[in-house]
């Protein structure tokens, strides 16, 4: 009798945690096969990192680098300062204009209206000049000697 | 690339395995392979990451890979001769674990939902991997970063470790950044799949680990049950897919506090010292909340072992040593200054710890959090306890068992709790953004401390070695 009834409370206490685990999982694996469907190609970690592959060639090798960010910068435009840091390492990525490179992405909102080896006007950008210009947007300005 | 990357995980991880079961034979008499091959791989690259650090530290990063290798096969090699030298182990039947009369279709069953659930997990984990390659926020701004820096910069700890991107926590420690750029390094690349299998091996490791641990004390249903309430809270799973270092200390935890306190238990302590010591010393290695993982665990030993203490202390530190080395190294010669002692004075610490409004919001949003936890409509917690009680089957050395690995699971809270009534950082957003991690590496030792109270307690077998095998 008492073992029935201990085998009976063991098999209740396998089948509550059973249940709770495999439920949890399956809406998951659900979740996620759905969100992988409706979006096949590269996650967007990937893809936006990548925009600042094209810019490896046009930096130093290591040290700091300046980013500029808006003013008021959204999550979305830290977010993406957060990837140029993830994606350019070992350069320290740093905000501002400190360093002798500075990274401007499309979403710092500078004009781009000045040639190739020209000072900028934006006063953010006073003393750099355009180092590099990429198709997907990106700037690099290098301080002027 | 694979192949070598797997070669890098597999090297440390076998020599770790042999080393285990030649202590336990030599100490206690019994091989106890299941479990050492429970806890091998984790605690295996978790070593071989201070060997690298102490490598990167000593010798021209080009030496570093093959200097890895030839030690690893060195100590692999050391292990064999040591194997071949000791005679051989008596008789199998004379080694096996007196074990309790378990229902068989109820064993049965109970392995198939096992099996189920921890499937499931894994595939969700995986599935929420190849969501997110590159790992969530902390992984991208911390452990990742910090991973492709070494590696690119050979490294240059000045670059790696430089205050200069403030969110990637140049103070924390390097266990899973340098396991994934030596990883890298066997490879050849930067392949993703390097740290989300790196995640998946802690993941792993603390599930089997669970249910091996409590399967050999307890019984092999109480032992399943264990491992399934492991991946019944998906907070726990899903930190897996996060890539950070939560989930590795979770694993560090459970070694820690378990074989701490089956320490106590046993009469020949000594391998569980010395690989509760390890795995201390491991869990420092990992994050900084480790740190104080070693200081609650040391005092046990202490407290444990009235009438041996100074062996027990010993057998602990030859355990901690190589990771201790790494942490040491690493805080007195490379690490900047950070966290809360250094963005504030000994007088704003005082004054944050008497102040009891301070210590009322961070209860009560740690009570609202920890009602949360888990994911799911049920509290992962309040779940996990009711299976237990369902299960619960209590002795004497079941209750002191689990009441002394919860009280170190509430040491190490307690630890955590006053850390944030000194936070440097807004209070409520600090909680906020961490207190659900924290947990997470406190989970797989509570899951543990909980499953003492339940199946039937299995007779430790003594002496073996040579002898007859009697239970004593």
């Amino acid at each position: 009798m008492n073992h029935a009834i201990d085998r009976t409370r063991v098999l209740l206490a396998v089948l509550l945690l059973a249940s709770l685990g495999l439920r949890g999982s399956l809406l998951s694996i659900a979740t996620d096969r759905q969100f992988l469907a409706k979006n096949p190609g590269p996650d967007v970690i990937s893809r936006e990192a990548a925009r600042y592959q094209v810019l490896v060639a046009s930096l130093p090798g290591s040290g700091m680098v300046g980013y500029l960010l808006e003013e008021a910068p959204s999550s979305y435009a830290s977010l993406l300062f957060m990837l140029a840091q993830y994606a350019l390492t070992p350069r320290l990525v740093v905000s501002g204009t400190g360093a002798d490179y500075v990274i401007v992405p499309p979403e710092a909102g500078v004009a781009d209206d000045v040639e190739h080896g020209k000072v900028s006007e934006d006063p953010r950008l006073r003393g750099f000049i355009l180092y590099e210009r990429f198709p997907n947007g990106m700037r690099v300005f290098r301080r002027s000697q | 690339m694979i192949l070598l990357v797997a070669f890098g995980i597999v090297l440390p991880s076998i020599v770790m395995y042999a080393a285990l079961v030649e202590f336990w034979i030599r100490s206690d008499g019994q091989p106890r392979r299941l479990l050492a091959a429970a806890v091998a791989p984790a605690l295996g690259i978790g070593a071989a990451s201070c060997v690298f650090f102490i490598l990167l530290l000593a010798s021209r990063a080009a030496m570093v890979q093959a200097l890895d290798v030839g030690l690893w096969l060195l100590a692999g090699g050391w292990l064999l001769l040591a194997r071949r030298r000791r005679p051989a182990l008596p008789r199998a039947d004379s080694l096996t674990l007196r074990t309790p009369s378990e229902w068989r279709p109820l064993l049965v069953l109970t392995a198939g939902a096992c099996a189920a659930a921890v499937l499931a997990a894994t595939v969700a984990a995986w599935l929420n991997v190849t969501v997110t390659p590159h790992g969530q926020s902390d992984a991208i701004a911390i452990w990742n970063l910090r991973a492709r820096s070494v590696l690119r910069s050979a490294p240059d700890w000045e670059l790696v470790l430089s205050p200069a991107i403030s969110w990637s926590q140049p103070d924390y420690p390097l266990l899973v950044p340098l396991t994934v750029a030596r990883l890298w390094s066997y490879g050849g690349g930067e392949s993703l799949l390097v740290p989300q299998s790196v995640a998946m091996l802690f993941f792993l490791s603390s599930v089997v680990t669970v249910g091996v641990l409590v399967g050999e004390a307890r019984g092999w249903i109480a032992g399943l049950m264990s491992a399934m309430a492991v991946v019944a809270a998906r907070t726990f799973v899903f930190q897996t897919s996060c890539q950070c270092a939560d989930v590795p200390l979770g694993f560090f935890v459970l070694v820690a506090i378990s074989f701490a306190v089956t320490a106590c238990e046993r009469t020949n302590p000594a391998p569980w010292l010395v690989v509760a010591g390890a795995a201390a010393a491991l869990g420092a290695w990992t994050k900084n909340e480790g740190q104080l993982l070693l200081v609650v665990v040391t005092l046990f030993v202490l407290a444990g072992f009235p009438k041996a203490r100074l062996r027990a202390a010993g057998l602990f530190a030859a355990g901690a040593a190589l990771p201790f080395a790494a942490v040491g190294l690493f805080k007195l010669h490379l690490s900047p200054l950070g966290g809360f002692f250094a963005l504030q004075t000994s007088e704003a610490i005082a004054g944050k710890l008497a102040d009891p409004a301070r210590w009322t919001t961070v209860l009560s949003q740690m009570w609202a959090l920890t009602k949360q936890w888990g994911g799911g409509s049920v509290n992962a917690i309040a779940g996990v306890a009711a299976g237990v009680a369902l299960a619960a089957k209590i002795d004497r050395v079941s209750v002191r068992s689990a009441m002394l690995g919860v009280l170190l699971v509430l040491a190490v809270l307690s630890g955590y709790t006053m850390a944030y009534v000194i936070t440097p950082w807004p209070l409520a957003w600090h909680i906020a953004t961490s207190f659900e991690r924290l947990i997470v590496q406190l989970w797989p030792a509570t899951v543990w401390a909980l499953f003492q109270l339940t199946g039937t307690r299995r007779p430790e077998t003594r002496p073996v070695f040579g002898g007859s095998g009697d239970v004593s």
